[in-house]
């Protein structure tokens, strides 16, 4: 079989990006998180309701519900409809079922959106029922969850590479910075990084700085084709490429690198820009070693070069290399699902110039990555997204 | 003669109790023959019986070949142990009750990787070990590993 070029997503355009602030815990249900995201929409976009004749959905917690369960529930008449069951890759995975969908005409407005409650039980609830592997295989051998099985795979990335703490602790130091401008932050003190590396363990060697803070919230925004856009008055973004790829490297015996070193030439290529060009990247971390994981995988430096990357750059809002704005999951807390969402609303609104205390100035060109489900030893998806503002 | 029962030991009030909880139970129902296997003291894994690929965790058809016929047969039991942790905080009360677990990752020398205890093991995180199947009560089956101990090579 040979491999076909893709389509450019020519004139398909994200607007509206909408944040829920998050709570810590919530009473509430998913159904909640969601409808108060999609009112968000309608509201920022100057639309009906009616106007939405796409959905995608994604969350941990809606129980028995999917997304065809929500448009009765929200009163909402669709020709699309998706629900995107891929953790921390679900939003990467969103916006290109929806961008195709509205560039064939199969829909007009989408609305994307990720919304999770958090019960006390809700996230063991979501760890014991993850998968049939996780079931299987690893949920009995201690019940770690992802931090453990991150571990394993950090202590073997760090050891690989002679990656130590201290250079994994400044992203983390580095987002807190960024969270603390960020009003929305569910964590609102400064972290040294001596503070960081004296955390207690959890999984070693994850410590309890390396984990995200399970929450409630959620995180939405519209695709749709730009004379849409024009026609609503709406600021849009455009999307430039896209890569989606689940199960990579299976024969690594562990991992040591994700989905995006397969296609990473074709993401750059295909929005026709190199990794310098970036203005602001918002990466997907789960534990700031995937991060640098990241940094390798998505073309900023060489695999193994990711301690050295980060030495030499300052990954803060003023900084060289601008990175997680909003101080990311590790900072304003991982809503389930709205957690593949964070990075990329944030981008949006960065390239738009409308992140407030966040802003990056003169940002126009952004990355977005997500990274998700670990079904048995390795998170299997992976995505990136690459976006232009208006002012590009 | 049978000894009596003795009476339990009168409670110290000022001593934390450990909370009543069982292992969790989701499991599927072909992954029940590691449990058959360590039963019997056994290490089995499937292997696919078109291509003789070995595999794990339990699957309905070969990563290999899509060959349905995936038959439990003794595996040999050398690995070589990738990476290790120790779970101080694990999510599920039977589990914290009983923390810290220790667990590594073991590529073994037939092909699969496996998650698994460990247990009396001393020295290096990484290095060749010798796996093993037991009856344990909330993995039911698979895997805690010694290093170097032959009696259980195969």
């Amino acid at each position: 079989v040979t491999k076909s070029l893709r389509a450019p997503y020519d004139g398909i355009v994200m607007a509206a990006p909408v944040t829920i602030p998050y709570v810590r815990y919530s009473i509430e249900s998913a159904q909640w998180w969601i409808g108060r995201a999609l009112g968000a929409l309608v509201a920022q976009a100057g639309i009906k309701a009616s106007d939405i004749d796409g959905l995608c959905v994604s969350s941990f917690t809606m129980g028995t519900d999917s997304g065809i369960g929500l448009t009765q529930h929200f009163g909402l008449c669709v020709r699309w409809l998706d629900t995107i069951p891929l953790g921390g890759a679900s939003a990467i995975a969103a916006v290109r079922k929806a961008a195709r969908a509205v560039q064939a005409h199969d829909a007009d407005i989408v609305a994307c959106v990720a919304g999770d409650t958090n019960h006390v039980e809700s996230f063991r609830l979501t760890l014991e029922n993850f998968s049939r592997f996780n079931q299987d295989a690893v949920y009995p051998y201690g019940a770690g969850g992802a931090n453990a099985s991150f571990a394993l795979i950090a202590r073997n990335y760090m050891r690989t590479f002679g990656v130590t703490r201290e250079d994994v602790g400044r992203i983390a130091v580095a987002q807190r910075a960024n969270a603390l401008r960020n009003p929305h932050a569910l964590m609102k003190t400064p972290l040294t990084l001596e503070q960081y590396l004296a955390a207690r363990r959890i999984s070693d060697p994850i410590h309890l700085f390396d984990c995200v803070m399970p929450c409630a919230g959620a995180e939405a925004f519209l695709v749709m084709r730009d004379e849409t856009a024009a026609s609503l008055g709406l600021p849009a973004v455009r999307l430039l490429s896209t890569i989606e790829r689940h199960n990579a490297f299976a024969e690594d015996p562990i991992q040591v690198r994700g989905g995006w070193a397969m296609d990473i030439g074709e993401l750059y290529a295909m929005a026709g820009v190199k990794p310098d060009d970036l203005d602001v990247v918002q990466t997907y971390d789960d534990y700031p070693v995937i991060t640098m994981m990241q940094f390798e995988d998505l073309g900023f430096c060489k695999k193994g070069e990711g301690a050295a990357f980060v030495r030499q750059h300052d990954l803060r809002i003023e900084g060289d290399f601008p990175h997680n704005t909003s101080g990311g999951q590790l900072s304003v807390g991982q809503a389930g699902a709205a957690g593949a969402y964070l990075g990329l609303v944030e981008g949006l609104r960065q390239v738009l110039g409308t992140a407030g205390p966040t802003q990056v100035k003169k940002a126009s060109l952004g990355l977005a990555s997500g990274f998700g489900m670990i079904n048995y030893d390795r998170g299997l998806a992976s995505g990136a997204a690459i976006f232009a503002g208006p002012s590009r | 003669m049978i000894e009596p029962i003795k009476p339990p030991q009168r409670k110290n009030p000022l001593l934390r109790t450990r909370l009543p909880a069982s292992p969790p139970k989701p499991r599927s129902r072909t992954s029940h023959g590691f449990t058959r296997a360590a039963a019997e003291g056994r290490l089995m894994l499937q292997r696919c019986e078109a291509c003789g690929t070995f595999t794990y965790p339990a699957r309905e058809a070969c990563p290999s070949c899509l060959s349905p016929g995936l038959a439990f047969v003794d595996a040999p039991c050398r690995g070589m142990l990738l990476a290790e942790t120790t779970a101080r905080v694990p999510s599920d009360v039977y589990f914290r009750e009983r923390a810290p677990w220790r667990i590594g990752l073991v590529k073994m020398d037939c092909g699969p990787t496996i998650v698994a205890h460990l247990h009396r093991l001393r020295g290096g995180d990484t290095g060749p070990h010798v796996i093993s199947a037991r009856q344990e009560r909330a993995s039911r089956g698979l895997c805690p590993t010694r290093r170097g101990d032959s009696q259980h090579g195969g």
